[in-house]
């Protein structure tokens, strides 16, 4: 029924034992206690909120056990930022307000993580890229211009910086 | 809404400690491959498990070559996979535009092509593709044994298929298409990344002079599962594909393919759908063929 595991979450890692039913975010949110990770729709998957890069992937940690993940390497939102800097991904939502009420956001900047790091993008891969991530608030055309501001920081990147801002 | 409680989780690394344990928990285990639609019906109480064996980390499952004539393709490869696959974009179009329609982004990093077959949604993007291009699964027991079952047989309904609590689908072959053949794959859904209302799937060969040889169409989104659109299909056969055939072929499917009410949309609807559909999709496949 349960089982030991230790997952890294943004390069910390945390071992509990767990009931072998918990769901990854839960483990993200409840164990790790990092509430960035958000939970929507909560059942079929197909809010987004939930989204974390695990092993270099954007997946919905909703759709996934905690067991899985033992032994793997998880990015959240709270992962992002250095120190007092913004990711690139954060700035350019900041600098465009690619965001109203904000419950969406951490899924689709872990989306927008694995989508650019190769940031060259059609407008339209810009828009199927967010499809698995539903925002009630802005319309999108505001995420887009935030994601293209984004895709300009990242291009200008020298590949040292671009390590270090993307690192798994 | 959260899963029952799951009182074995095992997470095997090669194919026979996976039939070991299938062997021993049989009816009461499932398996858990990518889990995109597992985990919802876990959630929903539909599914209730006692026993998970996962299989993400069996080596060697998620490999996709050509070889003997042949695709084949792991059980385990993820839909993000064969959207992009160099091999598949090449020779199997079809298959990548049907993974590529597959949910979103998250989902296709997660979802895998045996899994979406074994759980057999009659609306899902895979079944219909896999069957136009006369694919088979190659299917492992406990006592050894494997068996190859083609794609039409292996689905028998509306969330039914053909594998047994013993077996394990190991991958997916499919016949390497001869020169001059293209396919194709669209759908129509209420939303961006849904399963299909009426999705067709198109796999044509040509002669030089641009003469269909051979024609193999198939419709999802219709009950209880996929449906070849065999007489559309003749009638494209030994004819150059033009305007008035592919309207004709549009026709012919709508006449012979049954539609049903349900949800997401009405019969008539999705009879509507597969006339003006079926000759897009053709028209996508033949000029693919030609290239």
């Amino acid at each position: 029924m349960k089982r030991s595991i230790g997952i890294t979450i943004n390069g910390e890692v945390y071992e509990e034992t767990v009931d072998q039913r918990l769901l990854l975010v839960d483990f993200i949110r409840e164990v790790a206690g990092l509430t960035g990770t958000h939970v929507g729709c909560s059942v079929e998957g197909r809010c987004g909120a939930c989204t974390v890069v695990l092993n270099g992937k954007a997946v919905k940690a909703c759709l996934l056990l905690a067991v899985q993940a033992d032994g793997a390497s998880v990015l959240t939102i709270e992962g992002l930022a250095k120190d007092d800097a913004l990711h690139p991904i954060q700035d350019g939502f900041w600098e465009k307000h690619g965001l109203q009420c904000g419950f969406c956001t951490p899924g689709l900047l872990m989306t927008l993580y694995e989508f650019l790091q190769n940031p060259k993008h059609s407008d339209e891969e810009i828009r199927t890229a967010m499809s698995g991530v539903i925002c009630r608030c802005t319309g999108y055309v505001h995420i887009v211009e935030a994601v293209k501001h984004a895709i300009a920081a990242v291009e200008a990147l020298s590949p040292e910086e671009r390590k270090e801002w993307f690192p798994v | 809404m959260y899963p029952k409680a799951i009182e074995n989780y095992f997470a095997p690394t090669d194919v026979a400690e996976v039939l070991t344990l299938l062997n021993q928990y049989g009816e009461q285990a499932k398996l858990l491959a990518g889990g995109q639609s597992l985990m919802p019906l876990m959630k929903l109480r539909l599914a209730e498990p006692q026993t998970i064996i996962d299989l993400n980390q069996v080596a060697a499952l998620d490999d996709i070559r050509e070889e003997d004539g042949r695709l084949h393709i792991g059980a385990l490869a993820r839909h993000s996979e064969v959207a992009t696959h160099p091999i598949i974009l090449q020779s199997y179009a079809l298959l990548a535009d049907a993974a590529r329609n597959i949910g979103d982004p998250q989902i296709r990093n997660r979802g895998t092509i045996a899994g979406s077959l074994v759980h057999a949604d009659p609306s899902a993007d895979y079944p219909p593709a896999v069957m136009a291009l006369d694919g088979q699964l190659v299917v492992a027991k406990a006592d050894g044994s494997t068996r190859t079952v083609l794609v039409d047989d292996f689905l028998a309904g509306p969330l039914m298929s053909d594998i047994g609590e013993d077996e394990l689908v190991t991958r997916i072959e499919i016949p390497a298409p001869v020169a001059q053949s293209g396919g194709a794959y669209a759908k129509h859904s209420q939303v961006a990344g849904d399963f299909a209302i009426i999705s067709v799937a198109a796999q044509i060969t040509r002669d030089p002079s641009g003469v269909c040889q051979q024609a193999s169409i198939v419709v999802g989104g219709v009950m209880p599962k996929p449906c070849r659109a065999e007489q559309a299909a003749s009638l494209l056969q030994g004819k150059a594909i033009d305007a008035t055939l592919l309207t004709q072929a549009g026709e012919a499917a709508a006449e012979e393919v049954e539609t049903e009410d349900d949800v997401r949309a009405s019969a008539d609807y999705r009879r509507q759908l597969i006339r003006v559909t079926v000759p897009e999709v053709v028209r996508q496949a033949s000029a693919r063929a030609e290239e």
